[in-house]
């Protein structure tokens, strides 16, 4: 997809945001959009550009047409995953988390923040899952041992009340 | 082809509507704050720490904890009145809380009024005698001022407890050595050394004691050949 050639006007659009001009790229992108609905590149970067103006729900469901359209690319699994972890939508970012680390996209801050949420969903095994993986890829991050050594304490207290 | 990663504002985290009845939130528990507060604190992120400190301090209001850990962290930063304050509100919760009594001292340590510091560290130890910080920060309250009167006591409290424990042994070998204990010294010291045998300090201690003991010892060899110690038979 990076090699496909891109409109004036999206080329425009990316300019646009980059200068942080969020809602007017949106708009030229719309309207770009309108004339081809299938640019999958044009609809994860309306996609992108939605999340930056804190539309992440709305970013989901570009960035997930985008994701139908072309499957293999991991920049959009990766935008996905982002814009679901905005929405505190921490499930679905797991179940992407596999394939991200097979396309070596996966990073230690995105595990942390998918841990977050599942511990405030009181989530505690999901939340033990994505520490641990986080611990895996980065060993050195001495502020999550003990935050596991609470977490499987609380599981543990989960268990024996159950 | 945009990146969302590189763009993401910084987001606020979402929690879940708290309902009569939901499980207990995470934020919400206060040992889980203050255990957080705690593992900042260790890790040197005191910005994190202070605020999982006040945090835990608005949960459980009566709870002296979150206090200390915050006086302990005004204590790091030299803010020594706010430390002061912090531990003293802590003692106001729980008169029995050594180790705000402990904070007390150090901030009156700090202050050179070892007179004051050496009070706290007694309280401290009288509340907790397992209190190492208490424990050391008295010797050394005491090596400052020159008393050691009630400091042998506490160390040997502390060593019946944690036998092992090779910094108090030292303390204690050298409060021996002071008070012409020389034997029971020693005897400290070959315990201290077993444990640890490389322990330079313990090896020079222990050299500086024997040549004491050979001193004191050597006119008790000579008695037995003056004064025969068992009588003859008839």
């Amino acid at each position: 997809m990076s090699t496909q050639i891109r409109s004036q006007s999206h080329e425009k659009a990316i300019s646009l945001a980059e200068t942080g001009k969020h809602q007017e790229a949106f708009d030229i992108l719309e309207t770009h959009l309108q004339q081809s609905p299938q640019d999958s590149e044009a609809i994860n970067d309306a996609g992108v550009i939605l999340h930056c103006l804190d539309r992440s729900s709305d970013a989901v469901d570009y960035l997930q047409r985008a994701r139908s359209l072309d499957g293999n690319n991991p920049e959009i699994t990766w935008n996905l995953v982002e814009a679901y972890l905005a929405e505190a939508r921490a499930d679905e970012a797991k179940a992407l988390l596999g394939e991200m680390e097979h396309s070596e996209t996966i990073h230690i801050e995105i595990l942390n923040r998918a841990a977050d949420i599942f511990i405030n969903e009181n989530k505690l095994t999901d939340a033990l899952e994505m520490l641990e993986w986080s611990l895996r890829l980065q060993p050195k991050q001495e502020i999550l041992e003990p935050i596991c050594v609470v977490v499987r304490h609380k599981l543990n207290e989960q268990l024996l009340a159950s | 082809m945009l990146r969302a990663n590189v763009r993401r504002k910084k987001q606020p985290m979402k929690h879940p509507p708290d309902e009569p009845g939901a499980p207990t939130h995470w934020h919400d528990q206060y040992d889980v704050v203050q255990t957080l507060g705690n593992c900042h604190a260790t890790v040197g992120n005191d910005a994190e720490a202070q605020h999982h400190f006040a945090q835990a301090a608005s949960l459980e209001p009566d709870e002296p904890a979150p206090y200390v850990g915050l006086g302990v962290l005004a204590l790091q930063n030299d803010k020594l009145d706010d430390a002061e304050v912090a531990f003293r509100v802590a003692c106001r919760l729980n008169t029995q809380c050594s180790r705000a009594y402990a904070g007390l001292a150090m901030v009156a340590q700090r202050r050179q009024d070892l007179k004051g510091a050496f009070g706290y560290y007694l309280k401290s130890l009288e509340l907790d005698t397992d209190n190492l910080i208490a424990l050391l920060g008295l010797f050394q309250t005491s090596c400052e001022m020159g008393s050691f009167s009630q400091v042998t006591r506490y160390l040997e409290l502390y060593l019946s407890a944690h036998p092992d424990d090779t910094s108090v042994m030292f303390s204690l070998a050298a409060l021996y050595l002071k008070d012409g204990l020389l034997d029971k010294s020693r005897t400290v010291l070959l315990a201290m050394l077993t444990r640890d045998p490389h322990n330079t300090d313990a090896q020079d201690l222990l050299e500086e004691v024997e040549h004491d003991l050979a001193q004191t010892e050597q006119p008790l060899a000579v008695l037995p050949r003056a004064c025969p110690a068992r009588r003859m038979p008839a």
